[in-house]
């Protein structure tokens, strides 16, 4: 009988103790103006990636305008397969592998922040928890005005790519500017759970970079309302395999600020061929 | 903050020790500890994959090491270790981790009944199903509790804990607390009154664990779940509970341990679960909220040169981690016994299966036979499924031992092996591995210091046809010698030799698949309570397991050179 009471008492005490449910939290409010860029890990040959591409782009028809993105293949688990048409193992990608240590996939950089503060990491695995780092990054106030601009012409297939970055605030130290050119609409060959999948659309590859893989120096201690400009010349390759398509090629603008751990403080994005 | 509080505590610590030392001189405690260090020399050898990560591209060095010290003074049981990652590849095999610092303390006092130990403190309840902190250093695994517990002895035979802390990593700790509880008893159940009677006994225990997420934790969660259909979404809540009954009932050479454990319901991501979104069409893999549970029992004989020992386990949903947001072997809670047979032998460990935490039912049966005092052997079964009846894994493993006298004895056996790559290594679409090993060991004692050991494994793989090629890296041949002038030296030569290729065999730049020649030179040189070894190796990528907790690990190629010292 002393067991049952003791056990009964505990009951009573855990019932007791009952919590209150948390609901479903809302969507974040994006603050006004904000763009950030996820730079996501991803490979021919990476199974979890397929369904990883999936949820990228579920974020960018939610947050449309407030998310800019593209995929970086480089070279891990990005051999071409058997079927594959392309190969996506460019050097520019593979620069970004290794400047953010990547070193499984998938993975996504959300804004370049440091993730892990022991092991500095920049990179998160694991898919299913990329939105919390999302809505995190989407919350922050907007700290610079990147204005993009891309004239391209047909006959030269030369983009002229025109940045134009102002800070809203002061920032201290070394701004850096990238501009990444990548490509949409590319079907080719895919690891999926269900084995390789012929016909998957390779959307936001990271093709090159316009400026160096680390960024060019734009400014040392930008002054709020200031605008520090940019001219980039970019010649696309002539157009094989339905690759190199001028209506598919995209430009990425962001900045990032060295004495902000690196992290990126604005993105933008346009169409080459507007 | 608690690293700065790390440094502070342990400070005071050494300082404690240095002066407490001297003022008791006709009783100065017992001081011990140990040293611990890996260097490794990265060679790059993109054939074989051993590339592309900082320490072949630009490190070329990585060294991790350890220094435990340990003093008991009047029951005081004070301890402090030093940790160094220096351009380690422990934590991430395909990275580079830098970091030192004071990776754990602890201080206990025994009080008459009362145990008091605060720190980082390593304990389980039962088997380790609902609670286990501990290390596995060869798999960066240090999951200690950051903080009290207290044990007090009510009886002779009863005993009851309670505890409470976060779970750490690294040099910091999750934010999630833990708290749990048990209470553990022996109770004598022999009759007194018969001469010779046979023993009995009963070993049962209650525990219980609350697991307290932070509040960003579960708003994480829920952001991920915010874009399901109705249908999926659930409601969140910061604790989980896990609670277990075991007893280990020992009838003379019987002994049998049983243990059920349940835990309440918790979100986590299950892989095979279809994703309902709001945008886009069905993924695979979702977050759930379910109950989990484990049952497990394990029944043993052992009795005139025979033995037996037979396990059973059924697992559902019973990820139960500091985090639910972590994978792989990050932030485990729970530690599930594995069902499988842990191999030694090069090849015969190849191919180790995890515990697999959502869904695995599974039973192991060893048998063992001492037909003298030279001839001697031993069968071993496992089968593992999912719940839903997919081969995981199978084994067959026999062994006969036979020693002449002392002077040489020879050991051999055949291994069996399916082993589903698909899921314990995410290969979609790979069949079943197959596997056929023979293996054999020869020791020979030229006099009481110096002996050979001779040891050598073939292992055939099935064919993957769809593939046109064997399955995996194909069949591989395994050829040690090793010879030891005891008490100090020893030399260690081996290759794996992959001697038919198979799908992931590497490709020269001809097309042509490259059976490559995998060798390993080890020195080992003993002197005193210090040892030291060096060695070249060339290691293909492959399974690493302790316990049941597996990783992958890529290729390596290089030197290592390691100290390990105690005192």
């Amino acid at each position: 009988m002393k067991i049952l009471y003791k056990i009964t008492l505990l009951v009573f005490i855990f019932s007791a103790c009952e919590e209150q449910m948390i609901p479903v939290p809302p969507p974040p409010e994006i603050a006004e103006g904000r763009v950030m860029l996820i730079e996501e890990m991803t490979g021919v040959g990476c199974v979890p990636c397929f369904g990883a591409a999936e949820i990228l782009e579920s974020f960018l028809e939610t947050n449309k305008g407030s998310i800019v993105a593209y995929g970086v293949h480089g070279d891990i688990l990005s051999d071409p397969v058997d079927q594959s048409t392309y190969d996506f193992r460019l050097p520019d990608a593979i620069d970004i592998i290794q400047i953010l240590q990547v070193t499984g996939k998938p993975a996504a950089a959300f804004n370049r922040t440091i993730l892990n503060e022991n092991t500095g990491r920049r990179v998160q695995a694991n898919p299913p928890t990329w939105q919390a780092f999302v809505d995190t990054e989407l919350q922050k106030q907007q700290v610079v005005e990147i204005r993009l601009l891309s004239t391209f012409n047909e006959e030269t297939r030369q983009a002229e790519i025109d940045v134009s970055v102002i800070p809203l605030e002061p920032i201290s130290g070394e701004l850096a500017l990238h501009v990444k050119i990548s490509e949409s609409h590319l079907i080719d060959s895919q690891s999926s759970p269900n084995g390789i999948v012929l016909d998957f659309e390779h959307n936001h590859v990271l093709k090159t970079s316009a400026s160096a893989s680390q960024g060019d120096l734009l400014v040392t201690d930008a002054v709020a309302g200031e605008s520090y400009a940019k001219k980039y010349f970019y010649s696309l390759p002539d157009e094989l395999n339905e690759e190199w398509i001028a209506e598919n090629m995209e430009i990425i603008a962001f900045v990032t600020a060295k004495d902000r751990n690196g992290e990126v403080q604005q993105a933008a994005q346009v169409h080459m061929m507007e | 903050m608690i690293k700065l509080s790390n440094y502070l505590i342990s400070s005071l610590i050494i300082v404690a020790l240095c002066l407490c030392t001297p003022t008791y001189s006709q009783d100065t405690g017992s001081f011990s500890g140990g040293f611990q260090s890996q260097t490794n020399f990265f060679m790059r050898d993109s054939l074989i994959g051993a590339a592309n990560i900082p320490q072949y591209d630009n490190e070329l060095i990585g060294t991790q090491a350890w220094l435990d010290l340990g003093y008991m003074y009047q029951g005081f049981d004070i301890g402090v270790r030093f940790d160094m990652f220096n351009n380690s590849n422990l934590l991430d095999p395909s990275s580079s981790y830098t970091d030192q610092g004071i990776g754990r303390w602890h201080i206990g006092k025994k009080l008459d009944k009362l145990d008091i130990r605060v720190g980082h403190i390593y304990d389980q309840i039962g088997s380790g199903i609902i609670y286990r902190a501990y290390e596995e250093r060869p798999l960066l695994i240090d999951n200690a509790l950051y903080g009290a517990r207290l044990i007090y002895d009510f009886s002779d035979n009863w005993a009851l804990k309670g505890f409470t802390g976060r779970q750490r990593f690294l040099f910091d700790a999750y934010p999630a607390t833990i708290k749990g509880g048990t209470l553990e008893g022996y109770i004598d159940l022999t009759p007194k009154d018969k001469e010779n009677a046979t023993l009995f006994t009963l070993a049962p225990g209650i525990g219980i664990v609350n697991r307290t997420l932070d509040r960003e934790n579960v708003d994480a969660i829920g952001s991920a779940i915010r874009n399901y259909l109705d249908v999926q979404r659930f409601k969140l809540a910061s604790n989980t509970f896990s609670g277990s009954l075991f007893n280990t009932l020992s009838y003379g050479p019987i002994s049998l341990y049983t243990e059920a454990a349940v835990k309440s319901p918790e979100a986590f991501f299950d892989p095979f679960e279809p994703q309902l979104r709001i945008v886009g069409d069905p993924l695979e893999g979702s977050w759930v909220k379910e109950m989990g549970s484990v049952y497990y029992a394990s029944l043993s004989y052992a009795g005139n040169g025979f033995g037996i020992t037979v396990e059973g386990k059924r697992t559902e949903n019973f990820d139960f981690r500091a985090d639910p947001r972590l994978s792989l072997l990050r932030g485990l809670v729970t530690f599930i016994p594995p069902m499988n047979r842990a191999n030694t032998y090069r090849l015969t460990a190849r191919y180790s299966p995890a515990t697999q935490l959502l869904s695995e039912q599974a039973f192991q049966v060893d048998v063992r036979y001492r037909f003298s005092k030279k001839l001697s052997a031993l069968v071993n079964y496992s089968n593992i499924n999912t719940l839903d009846g997919e081969k995981l894994y199978q084994e067959v493993f026999t062994e006969i031992m036979y020693k002449y006298k002392r002077k040489w004895q020879i050991k051999g056996g055949i291994q069996m092996q399916q082993y589903n790559q698909d899921r314990y290594e995410i290969k979609p679409g790979v069949p079943l591995v197959e596997t056929f090993t023979p293996y054999v060991d020869f020791l020979y004692k030229f006099t009481r210091k110096k002996s050979l050991r001779i040891e050598s494994q073939f292992m055939s793989i099935g064919e993957d046809e769809k593939a046109g090629f064997k399955q995996d890296y194909g069949d591989w041949f395994f050829f040690l010698v090793e010879y030891a002038m005891a008490p100090h030296w020893s030399f260690v030569v081996s290759d794996m030799y992959n001697v038919a290729a198979g799908k992931n065999t590497p490709t020269g730049d001809n097309g042509e698949k490259l059976l490559l020649h995998y060798p390993r030179v080890d020195i080992y040189y003993t002197q005193k309570a210090n040892r030291f070894s060096l060695s070249y190796i060339k290691q293909v990528e492959g399974i690493v397991c302790n316990g049941g907790v597996c990783r992958l690990e890529p290729a390596f190629s290089g030197f290592n050179f390691s100290v390990t010292s105690s005192f």
